[in-house]
Parts: structure tokens; sequence; C-alpha cells
């Protein structure tokens, strides 16, 4: 793989819990390349470390061995499965809240904030706190949030598993439009095979206890991709063999 | 606090605002009646009425205060988990048994039983506030990090938000502790109060009197639990549920 284009390079990291004395091998030697305005998917049952994974990425946790090292720019953001909004706050307040802990000055943030709103679907809802808002309403205002920092990599840990299948697969389609505007490196950690198929560029399976590396797999497939073809079928086929559950 | 303002606005409608008018006018009108017939200075009832309040507002400021801050410290990281038994130990300490040493040091005055008052209602102010931050949930504290909340811009926009529930219900109790604490101190000899007025009317055996003072302290902690802790209750269960 040429490195001159790596804009994640993950080498031998492994990674031990220790809760109550009982050590349990979360990561164990996981090596890969995420490159530059890549969407790369990680893929894996639960259980598997895939989104401890993501968390070293995001540098909320150090990992036990092995080391992870980024491109020139690393600014990041992160979609959580959750949604983790702030409960008080407004929409608007949300979408700004990285800016704002930047120090980013009053007019862009506005510019940046209210672009991002409108952009995700999310306007009119400004002034709205989170509780009034449906499921995929909030993981909008999450998104939102998320694109408002121009990231140059944005970590997603299973956006789309807490919402119902219709509006996930508007919501996938939405970040995927963004994504092939504003061009940005995306890395999502998801347990869809299809949605790993439909929206990654390459996807990395990953197998559990302890979560190891089964297979790295290129989709070459033309977007927009076709969820009814035979070549999308062949690939959800090809990785439903290397997860052994 | 351009952030909070709006949230906290929470007489949105008329009729709010008459029956909160009504609240407030309630035991005003009260003693002002009462006094009249039972021939006692209605004067006399709203000062010491007001000499309690005064001392419970003034330590609920800084109990409120240190409670948030030391409550913030004690609830994260692992020197805050190190002190916080000792906080448990210093807590079932009967603040009683400093009344005596505050009042030979400065008398029988304010300065005494606005100390005794702060450590009645510090801590159940700071238990509340160490539990809010003890059951935030993961990744909310993960989204403050990695949007870049640190230092003081943590502290302001997602520290102080996140205890603001446990502060109220805190507060709660905790004020509920102060007029038990402020009545005791002052029927033990702290005066002009309300529990001073209780104290010489039962002195007297002035039946009539004795249950006008009740019923005036009864209407006034009524009106304030109803016209500001509990519409501050009622928001904070909004506003966390997310």
């Amino acid at each position: 793989m040429n490195t001159s284009t790596s804009k994640i390079h993950v080498s031998n990291l492994s990674h031990i819990f220790i809760e109550d004395g009982v050590r349990t091998h979360a990561l164990q030697d996981i090596t890969f390349d995420v490159k530059e305005e890549e969407f790369f998917s990680i893929l894996g049952p639960s259980g598997c470390g895939k989104s401890t994974l993501l968390r070293i990425l995001a540098g909320m946790a150090a990992p036990t061995h092995g080391k992870v090292e980024f491109g020139s720019e690393k600014s990041m953001a992160f979609v959580f499965q959750a949604f983790a909004l702030f409960p008080w706050l407004t929409v608007y307040e949300n979408v700004e809240f990285g800016l704002r802990m930047k120090n980013v000055p009053e007019k862009i943030r506005r510019r940046l904030a209210e672009e991002h709103i409108h952009e995700i679907g999310l306007a009119g809802f400004e002034k709205v706190y989170p509780k009034d808002l449906s499921g995929g309403m909030k993981q909008r205002v999450g998104i939102a949030r998320a694109f408002a920092m121009e990231p140059h990599i944005l970590l997603m840990d299973e956006a789309f598993s807490a919402l119902d299948v219709f509006t996930a697969e508007k919501l996938r389609q939405d970040v995927l439009d963004v994504w092939l505007k504003d061009k940005m490196t995306i890395v999502n950690v998801t347990h869809s095979v299809e949605e790993a198929v439909q929206m990654s560029d390459r996807v990395l399976v990953m197998t559990p206890q302890p979560g190891r590396v089964e297979k790295e797999l290129v989709i070459d497939l033309p977007r927009p991709r076709d969820r009814r073809s035979k070549e999308f079928f062949d690939y959800v086929d090809h990785i439903y063999q290397a997860v052994k559950v | 606090m351009r952030y909070g303002s709006h949230q906290l606005k929470i007489y949105r409608k008329r009729s709010h605002l008459v029956i909160t008018f009504f609240v407030i006018l309630l035991p005003l009108v009260f003693i002002a009646v009462f006094s009249r017939v039972a021939g006692v200075s209605t004067n006399e009832v709203y000062l010491d009425l007001a000499a309690s309040f005064f001392r419970i507002v003034v330590a609920y400021v800084f109990a409120s205060i240190l409670a948030v801050l030391f409550g913030i410290f004690l609830g994260q990281g692992k020197v805050g988990g190190f002190f916080l038994p000792l906080f448990d130990v210093l807590q079932s300490f009967p603040s009683f048994a400093l009344l005596p040493l505050f009042t030979l040091w400065f008398g029988l005055g304010n300065i005494a039983a606005i100390l005794f008052l702060i450590i009645t209602i510090i801590w159940p102010i700071l238990f509340s506030v160490v539990s809010s931050i003890h059951l935030v949930r993961k990744d909310l504290s993960e989204a403050a990090y990695i949007f870049g909340a640190r230092g003081a811009k943590k502290f302001f926009s997602f520290t102080l938000p996140l205890t603001f529930p446990g502060f109220i219900t805190g507060s709660i109790v905790g004020l509920g502790e102060g007029w038990d604490a402020i009545v005791g101190a002052e029927i033990l000899g702290i005066s002009p109060g309300i529990g001073n007025f209780l104290n010489t009317a039962a002195q007297h055996n002035n039946i009539p009197i004795l249950a006008f003072g009740i019923t005036a302290l009864l209407l006034a902690v009524f009106s304030i639990n109803k016209i500001l802790l509990l519409p501050l209750l009622k928001k904070s269960h909004e506003y966390f549920h997310e």
C-alpha cells in the first residue's frame, strides 16, 4: 500500500482490559491503513472490539500495544450510536458546540452551523431541544455537529443502528451525499454487512474473542450503488462467509 | 448565561403569573389579617420571618457555591474519589454540635446562624452534585472530549450544566433541612427570627398566636417551594430527558 496517501496508519495494535482481575484481550495485533478521502468501514459482530478500536483512533483510549499514526491533518469529529447530544442545548447550540470550544468567532460559527443544519435537513428545528426530536432527527443533529467541524477525519460508531430501517436508509444516503461533495476520510464502525457494502470503498472484517482482522476487502462497485444488483449480493455473501460467529 | 436564559423561562402563560401572584400574596395577607384580629404587631411577624429568611438565603448562596465546586471536584478523578469517603463522614456529623461553638465566637446573631446554616444546607447539594457527575452517560463525556471541551470551557459548557438537575434536587432537600435548622437555632436563642417568635408564644402559653406563627411559616415555605423550587425541579427533569 502506498503510505504517502495514507491518512491513518494502525500498526500491531493490541488492547487488553483488566476488570476485576480478569484480562480480556479486546484487540489483537490489528494492522491497517485508511487512505485520504476514503470511506472505510470496520465490520464485525458484537464484542469484536470495533468500538474500542474507534475510540483508540479518536484518542479517547490508549492502546496496550502498538500505535496509531496520522497524516498531516488530523482534525476529527465523531458520530455516536446513541447520539450523545447535550440535552441542555438546542439543536443549533449542539451543532455549534465544537466550534465554540475551538473559539471559532461567532460569525463563522453561525455560518458553519447554519450551513450544516440546512445540508442535513434540520432547517426550522434550530431552537428545538433534543428531547422533542425523533431518533432520526436526533442523529441528524449528531451528524450536523460532526460535519460543522469540517473535520479531516469523521469517525462513526454504529451511527445508524439505533434507527428504524427507513430512517437509517435515508440518513446513510444523506451522509454519502455530503461525503461525495465535501470529501473527507470516514471510518465507519458497523455490524451491518449491507451498510458496509453500500457505503464503503474498503471494509475491514473483524472476528471476536480476541478481536482480530479477518479480512480486508475493496468494494469495487460504481456509485450510487444498486442494492439489488448481483454484484452487490456477491459482496454481501462473500463477507458473510468471512465473518465466523 | 446566554445559553441557559430562555430555558429557565418558567412562566409562559398569563395564568401562571396570576397564580404566582396569589401564592406570594397569600402569606402576606394571612399575616396582615390574622395579626390584626389577634392583636399582635404585624411588623414583628414580618420582621421575624424576614430575619429567618435572610439567614437562609445568605447561607444558601454560600452553601451552593461551595457545594457545586466541591461536588465537581469530588465527583471526578482519582483524587476526588479518594477524598469522597472523608466528606461522607463529615456529612454524618450533627451540625447542631457546632452551634454552641459558633455562638461562643460570634454571639447569638446572624454570623453564627449563617455559618451553622451553611454546614447544614451544603451536604444534600454536594452529594446530589457528586451523583449527577457519577451518573453521566459515558458517551456524553466522550462527546465533550472529542468536540474539544477542555479546562474552563469544559467547566462552564459541560460540567456545570450537567450538575444542574442534581443541584436543584439537592437544593430542595438542603433548604428543607435549612428551615429545620434555623427554627431550631432560633428557639435555642438566636434572635430575632420566627423560631424565636414561636418560642415566646409558647412560653406565654398563647396557643392561638403559636398556631398563627406556625401557619405563617408554613405558608411562607410553601410559597417559596411553589414559586421557585418546584418549577426548577420540573425544568431540570425535562432538561435531562434526551
